[in-house]
């Protein structure tokens, strides 16, 4: 039995036997290199190819199993002629068809190469695309996969994407190469050689297409579609997101006072302080929307119909200058916003007590009912951000650290941090944070929260609290008994640390 | 320049002003036109015929649409544009006068 492969002429699959197939290729290699530099010979050839698909399904219709034989081959070839019979070049010529056709250029473009695929080609054609050994792109796919994993959805999106070369001048477009008369003339030669060379193997791995490769470009095809949906939704969503936010001014941000929650505008300010800088910022923000939205859009519907979505010259133009503008303009905005926290400033404050059963409360301290004694209350429903309050923001504190005294006493450590575009600045920040600690008899309440003046802005103010306890000494956490490791002799005193997580409602989880 | 050259130059006006009078009947695709091109021996290969077309094609004296088939792969149907048309006509009164013309000389060689 002989060897048959499946191959698409014109998208009509046929069995071929492997040596009738080599002397089909070899007839439109020939006819090819002899259409060469006339014009309009890619559609000839097309032509041709689809009258051959045409004979050959109405000749294997007879046979017993519809495959394809060197015979059959033979009548095709008798049928339409050797090209050297039909083709010639005063038939289509003239000079003026000439120049215009030597000035024909392909400008190179990213095909999957499936004449040296393995799998789907997309090595192949970056390897062409830029004129690196394919074995290079390989391995280095493969270390990509064995060190980072990315390899793979990185392969099957590149799949997805890049189209795979189909006719003759995808090929050529594939290797950007201009078509001229140098070209041809190179390639015709380049190929006569290699035919000679090792045209037998040349020949075999051309246009083959085997069963999985058929199976998985179907798969691709409807990934493409999928991917082209998904893609089509989030760009629309996103699209009437950033319209709500901005059009309608909604209160979506995790920042509130009085009124409710911080629309963008108020959002924004607590960054940039200057009016003038504020507007940029929304500027360069507006434009990185609209850019995010478009590409979902587009990408998305050029996924779905298999769109080639092209502007003319002064689109593209206009494109690439507002681009370039847009790119120097928020990264003088970024370095602008990032200039602002370049220095960091801490202030240390520390509270030294003596007490005996110590019960700590943490919530937020209500300053109304500081006469009756300290009620702690806990906000349960607090998830914000942040909350302003009489011209002051409040960021809640989550973490209290909880750790040995190296001598008999409670000190309670209160850090506070801030950056800021001057050390002076980046001090007087964290000078200005207030953070709320009050001890009455045996009993400390911390705030749940600290706060800092509106006008500083943001400039990454934190606060850390932690309370030393002596040995010995009972302690409880809004009625949690809390106890540290007990002081055994081979572990240093400082290294018992216990430190409490509280969460936004409240609740306490103690981790080693 | 040996007979041969001029034959193949010959029959290849000729050959263009018969694809289009094919046409003028009704509109047809490839394998119909060899048919017919084949019958009158006007060509022996059908090669022939696909460079002519699209350069028919590419001066806009043709036009064509795709049909699906229902075997095989989907057919280009081929029909005259109305340049197509004037320029058969054109044709047509050249070959007249080019006939007659022949017959009255070659007649007397």
């Amino acid at each position: 039995m002989k060897k048959t492969i499946t191959i698409h002429i014109k998208g009509i699959p046929f069995n071929i036997e492997e040596e009738a197939y080599e002397s089909l290729q070899r007839y439109l290699e020939r006819l090819e290199q002899k259409l060469g530099r006339t014009q309009g010979s890619q559609e000839i050839l097309e032509d041709i190819e689809l009258r051959i698909a045409e004979i050959l399904s109405e000749n294997i219709q007879n046979e017993l199993n519809q495959v394809v034989q060197q015979i059959h081959i033979d009548e095709v070839i008798k049928m339409m002629g050797e090209p050297e019979d039909y083709i010639d070049e005063s038939t289509h010529t003239n000079e003026s068809e000439r120049v215009q056709n030597a000035e024909t250029v392909y400008d190179k473009k990213l095909f999957r190469d499936m004449e040296n695929a393995s799998i789907a080609g997309v090595c192949a054609g970056l390897s062409q695309y830029f004129k690196v050994d394919l074995i290079l792109i390989r391995v280095l796919f493969v270390l990509i996969l064995l060190f980072g994993g990315f390899a793979l959805p990185l392969y099957i999106i590149l799949w997805i994407v890049i189209p795979k070369a189909q006719s003759h001048v995808d090929r050529l477009k594939m290797r950007g190469k201009p078509i001229n008369f140098e070209t041809v003339r190179d390639e015709v030669e380049a190929a006569a050689k290699k035919m000679a060379d090792q045209g037998e193997k040349w020949s075999r791995n051309l246009h083959r297409e085997t069963q999985f490769q058929r199976g998985m470009n179907a798969l691709a095809r409807v990934m493409r579609a999928v991917l082209g949906i998904v893609l089509l939704f989030v760009g629309i969503s996103s699209f009437i997101g950033f319209l709500t936010i901005i059009v309608f001014q909604l209160n979506t941000f995790p920042v509130s006072d009085e009124m409710g929650m911080y629309n963008l505008y108020e959002f924004t300010e607590l960054f940039y302080g200057h009016a003038v800088e504020l507007s940029w910022a929304w500027i360069v923000g507006g434009i990185l929307a609209s850019l995010i939205v478009l590409f979902f859009i587009i990408t998305g519907l050029k996924l779905i119909f298999n769109m080639n979505i092209k502007g003319n010259k002064y689109i593209t133009r206009t494109a690439i200058v507002s681009a370039i503008l847009f790119v120097i303009l928020s990264f003088y905005m970024g370095t602008r916003l990032a200039s602002q926290y370049t220095f960091q400033g801490e202030e240390e404050r520390m509270l030294t007590f003596q007490a005996d059963d110590l019960s700590i409360k943490v919530g937020t301290i209500d300053t109304i009912n500081q006469r009756q004694g300290y009620e702690v209350r806990t906000k349960k429903q607090r998830r914000l951000w942040m909350e302003e309050k009489n011209g002051r923001l409040h960021h809640p504190v989550n973490r209290f650290r909880f750790e040995a005294s190296p001598d008999s006493a409670f000190h309670l450590w209160i850090y506070t941090s801030s950056q800021g575009k001057s050390q002076k600045i980046a001090f007087q920040n964290a000078r200005n944070i207030q953070f709320s600690a009050h001890l009455k008899d045996n009993q400390l309440f911390l705030a749940d929260a600290f706060s800092f003046p509106k006008q500083d802005l943001f400039r990454g103010q934190d606060v850390e609290v932690t309370l030393q306890i002596p040995d010995g000494k009972s302690v409880n956490i809004n009625g949690q008994p809390l106890s540290l490791t007990p002081k055994t002799e081979e572990i240093p005193m400082q290294q018992k640390k216990k430190t409490v997580y509280i969460d936004w409602e409240g609740d306490i989880e103690i981790y080693d | 320049m040996n007979a041969e050259n001029t034959q193949s130059q010959m029959r290849k006006g000729i050959l263009e002003f018969c694809i289009l009078s094919i046409l003028k009947e009704q509109e047809a695709y490839p394998s119909e036109i060899i048919e017919k091109l084949m019958d009158a021996k006007l060509i022996v290969v059908e090669g022939t015929l696909y460079p002519l077309l699209t350069r028919l094609k590419n001066m806009e004296l043709l036009t064509y649409r795709w049909e699906e088939s229902p075997s095989g792969p989907p057919r280009k149907y081929f029909r005259l544009t109305p340049a197509g048309e004037l320029f058969l006509g054109e044709l047509s009164r050249t070959w007249e006068e080019l006939k007659n013309a022949v017959n009255k000389i070659a007649k007397n060689v």
